[in-house]
């Protein structure tokens, strides 16, 4: 063991000496300052604040303003409600109107030509008035379930899932089918065969009843109403009480809700109409808070109303359903578990920095908390491309270089040198991240100033914990660290296989640099079996997910997976380049 | 156990090719042993084997007592190693990558470091960067890396490949220096035999990956003598050989280009005679002082049929 250390310390004097160092030493510097000059981040204010001098233009506006935002409030209640109305089974209609629509066509018109007289060529007076009839009849129908398609069903928050190929395919074809139908004048210079032909090839090219079928099959989306009922009763109507018959929300409030909007109007007529600063944000904060509280409620009931919709169904299934595009379960609960905390303990997000916010505002102003995580996001993908480097050259470069040798000839077995030599990498980048961590917070500090506001942490989109800033630096640090020595873990094993110091540090660089990629624009959830994409464990301490390299979430991942993939994966290379590198003879 | 190094039986096998088969020889302390081998002869598979470069097939073998396939950390803290071109970090300059090894090794006493560049003499060089070296000024820094952990064997591969004369002899110096006045033995491979015919004291011919001979260099010499201490270089040493052996009665022994004989100067005059009056040419005679190079090809040659010169 001691002399795995005695091994990394001599390896790691010898590494900070490298050439390479200082180019590493002076693109880090550089970026560093570009990074500075360039950082514009973005206000991301939630505050809900008017920007007037008189206190009396402000509660005007609010008068004006605050039964738009109620009705926010509003809306997302009414598609619980329309969820619930037993008479408003889109999933149900659909299907019987399909059904009956198949019916006609097979059974009634179908029986309708078969009526027609078979000694006459042509169909009577009567029949062929009869078969119009119900010609006209399934054109009718059709149109009707596409109307109901159009109306009810696309892009709504239906009851029904249907994915969109589905519904583009049985929309397209009906469309085509009522342009296909036989008019009257046609009809009436048709022989019975003719009419029994046409029929038998609108039933071939359009196979009702496979689409019939199908549409039968369609799932029902069930959600448990006693779940939504609750759902309601404590966002809305614990602050609500709206007369039976009308859709408007009255001053008959109750709840939090009355509470908030007393507090605003009892202190304007307290203070009156005045530009004293103190009471304009004074009363700012109180219209603020108002309308947080219900923005709180609109989203926990709309996010928690998704939820239940999507039930148990993946990412990636989800995606393709009528209705859902681009949704992702992890943002979702991240989301309802930031307001849940917030609507239990009566607080709002300015009140806190936002975790991980690169490229924007954390809070309402920038910050060197801001800038630090910024500046870190380049300069630690900037240290682990060099020390994949370092890495990649550590063994097989020094082989090439004719180097190894002089240490094999050492009494430390192959083991002790990979260890060593893998350690005094781990320790590189521990040193350089930490110099680039305390470097970009100095200059965050000068050029932004710092306050030390608390940070809402969302683990693992499931609790919400209040951190120090600075703790979560550290939590950040300590994910980049990992992130780092997976990198090193593959690089090692990568320059076992290809034994050219750049070909191999460009591979491994190359596979970090797709990872991103892939992370960023694939959505299947069967990414997450790629080790390389569960890196970047902070990410589950996010409750906000920006940036400029890609950060989203891969589909279906929890931090447990995420961890067990990266230990799984970090130990398959290690024993795989352990392996590679006990066995082979050292010579050039 | 006396011998700082012995092999048993080390062999290496690159899948079907057998590249050292069972070779087995020992070397004592002050010893210097040479290992002698065309190029591919298995010398430096066997060296490689002995620094653990490569693994071993089967076989062993014992550096100080100690198995360098089951304690390799132990037999190899013995030994200082040169494997072909010693190459080191040239960012640095030959001071740190001195530290550099002397901490791999746990050295802690600094002036290790300034003995053992003051011995192989490049204390006025040694804090220049690597990089500016010459060949030969590589070569000795190579020798003091070898030298730090205050071995009780060298092992030197192919040392002097790109050395002048003038680095040869020096070398050369410096290797008799630390055999006879510090005791360490030292196991030296090449192929340049006029060298190791002035360094070594024993002799080991390696050939096709077998060990074929095994001796002190004088004796060596002096199984080439057996047969003569006289010699008659012609055109036509095998005739040459029958008319002295009928007509004279001496036994000789062909050797290259030359018949070996013992006889008196008075013979030798009478021989020469009679062998221009037979038509052969007669370049050259004397005393017999065997090259190497003569016993190296004889050896291999008869080691390919099965004879050998003693």
């Amino acid at each position: 063991m001691k002399k795995i250390f005695r091994m990394a310390n001599a390896e790691l004097s010898k590494i900070f000496m490298r050439p390479s160092m200082f180019v590493l030493a002076t693109v880090l510097v550089v970026a560093l300052v570009l990074s500075f000059t360039f950082y514009k981040p973005n206000p991301t204010s939630t505050k809900y604040t008017y920007d007037y001098s008189f206190t009396g233009q402000i509660y005007t506006a609010f008068e004006n303003d605050y039964k738009d935002l109620e009705s926010e409030l509003l809306t997302s209640k009414q598609s619980i409600d329309d969820y619930l109305d037993e008479e408003n089974d889109t999933c149900g209609e659909f299907k019987e109107k399909f059904q009956s629509l198949k019916t006609q066509f097979y059974d009634v018109l179908y029986n309708t030509i078969l009526d027609a007289p078979k000694n006459t060529t042509y169909p009577s007076e009567a029949t062929l008035q009869r078969i119009s009839q119900e010609f006209l009849t399934f054109s009718e129908k059709v149109r009707d379930v596409r109307v109901l398609m159009m109306e009810k069903i696309k892009d709504k928050y239906t009851n029904i899932f249907i994915k969109n190929s589905d519904y583009n395919d049985i929309f397209g074809r009906l469309k085509s089918l009522g342009e296909n139908l036989p008019t009257q004048e046609q009809l009436q210079s048709f022989t019975n065969q003719q009419i029994m032909d046409r029929y038998d090839l609108i039933k071939e090219s359009y196979n009702i009843e496979g689409m019939n079928i199908k549409v039968q099959s369609l799932e029902k989306i069930e959600i448990d109403s006693e779940k939504l009922t609750e759902l309601l009763d404590k966002y809305f109507y614990s602050n609500v009480i709206i007369p039976i018959d009308s859709g408007e929300i009255t001053p008959e409030h109750t709840g939090k809700l009355k509470e908030l909007y007393d507090d605003v109007i009892n202190y304007y007529t307290e203070q009156g109409s005045t530009d004293d600063k103190a009471v304009v944000n004074t009363l700012n904060d109180k219209i603020a808070k108002y309308y947080d509280y219900i923005t709180i409620c609109s989203t926990l009931i709309k996010n928690n109303f998704e939820l239940l919709r999507i039930g148990d169904k993946t990412d990636d299934q989800i995606a393709s359903y009528n209705g859902f595009s681009g949704v992702s379960v992890y943002e979702l609960n991240n989301k309802v578990t930031t307001y849940e905390y917030f609507f239990n303990n009566n607080t709002f997000g300015y009140e806190y920095l936002r975790a991980f916010n690169f490229g924007s505002n954390s809070g309402t102003s920038t910050n060197a908390y801001d800038f630090t995580f910024y500046a870190m996001q380049i300069l630690s993908l900037l240290i682990t491309i060099f020390i994949i480097f370092f890495a990649c050259g550590m063994i097989s470069g020094e082989q090439n270089a004719g180097t190894l040798k002089m240490v094999a000839t050492r009494p430390y077995t192959r083991n002790k040198i990979y260890s060593g030599k893998f350690l005094a990498c781990v320790n590189v980048a521990l040193i350089l991240l930490g110099l680039s961590f305390v470097a970009s917070f100095v200059v965050g500090v000068a050029v932004f100033g710092f306050t030390m506001q608390n940070v809402l942490v969302v683990v693992n989109a499931k609790s919400v914990i209040i951190l120090n800033p600075l703790l979560l630096m550290l939590i950040y640090i300590l994910s980049i660290l990992v992130d780092v020595v997976f990198y090193i873990a593959l690089a090692i094993l990568v320059s076992m296989l290809i034994k050219q110091t750049t070909v191999s540090t460009a591979v491994t660089s190359g596979i970090l640099l797709i990872s991103t990629i892939i992370a960023g624009s694939v959505r299947s959830s069967w990414i997450r079996l790629i080790p390389s994409l569960n890196t970047g464990l902070y990410k589950f301490f996010t409750s906000s997910i920006t940036g400029m390299f890609s950060f989203s979430v891969v589909p279906n991942v929890t931090m447990v997976f995420s961890v067990l993939m990266l230990i799984i994966s970090i130990t398959a290379f290690d024993i795989l380049g352990r392996l590679l590198f006990t066995h082979r003879s050292i010579d050039k | 156990m006396n011998n700082v190094l012995e092999l048993k039986g080390l062999t290496k096998n690159f899948g079907e090719r057998v590249a050292v088969n069972s070779v087995s020889f020992s070397i004592m302390p002050g010893e210097i042993f040479g290992f002698l081998g065309a190029n591919g002869a298995g010398k430096s598979t066997t060296i490689k084997m002995l620094t653990g470069l490569t693994t071993i097939t089967s076989g062993d073998a014992f550096i100080c007592g100690n198995s360098v396939k089951y304690r390799f950390e132990d037999a190899i803290k013995n030994v200082g190693a040169i494997v072909e071109v010693p190459e080191f970090y040239n960012y640095l300059t030959g001071y740190q990558n001195l530290k550099y090894f002397a901490k791999l090794s746990n050295i802690k006493d600094k002036n290790q470091i300034d003995r053992v560049v003051s011995i192989v003499g490049l204390t006025d060089r040694i804090n220049e960067k690597v990089s500016k070296y010459s060949l030969g000024m590589k070569q000795r820094l190579g020798v003091a890396q070898a030298l730090l952990n205050s071995p009780r064997l060298l092992i030197l591969d192919e040392p002097t490949n790109g050395l002048d004369a003038n680095g040869i002899r020096e070398f050369r110096v410096l290797l008799k220096n630390l055999a006879h006045k510090e005791g360490i033995a030292i196991l030296i491979s090449s192929h340049i035999l006029a060298e190791m015919q002035l360094l070594c004291d024993t002799i080991g011919i390696i050939d096709n990956g077998n060990l074929i001979e095994v001796n002190n260099i004088d004796k060596i010499k002096q199984s080439a003598s057996i047969y003569g201490s006289r010699y008659i270089k012609c055109n036509a040493p095998n005739y040459a050989g029958r008319i002295i052996e009928s007509d004279y009665r001496i036994a000789v022994k062909v050797c290259n280009n030359k018949v070996l004989f013992n006889a008196d100067d008075a013979t030798i005059a009478r021989i020469i005679i009679k062998l221009t009056e037979k038509r052969i040419s007669v370049f050259g005679a004397g005393e017999v002082d065997a090259s190497l190079e003569d016993i190296f090809l004889t050896v291999v040659n008869e080691g390919k049929s099965g004879t050998g010169i003693m």
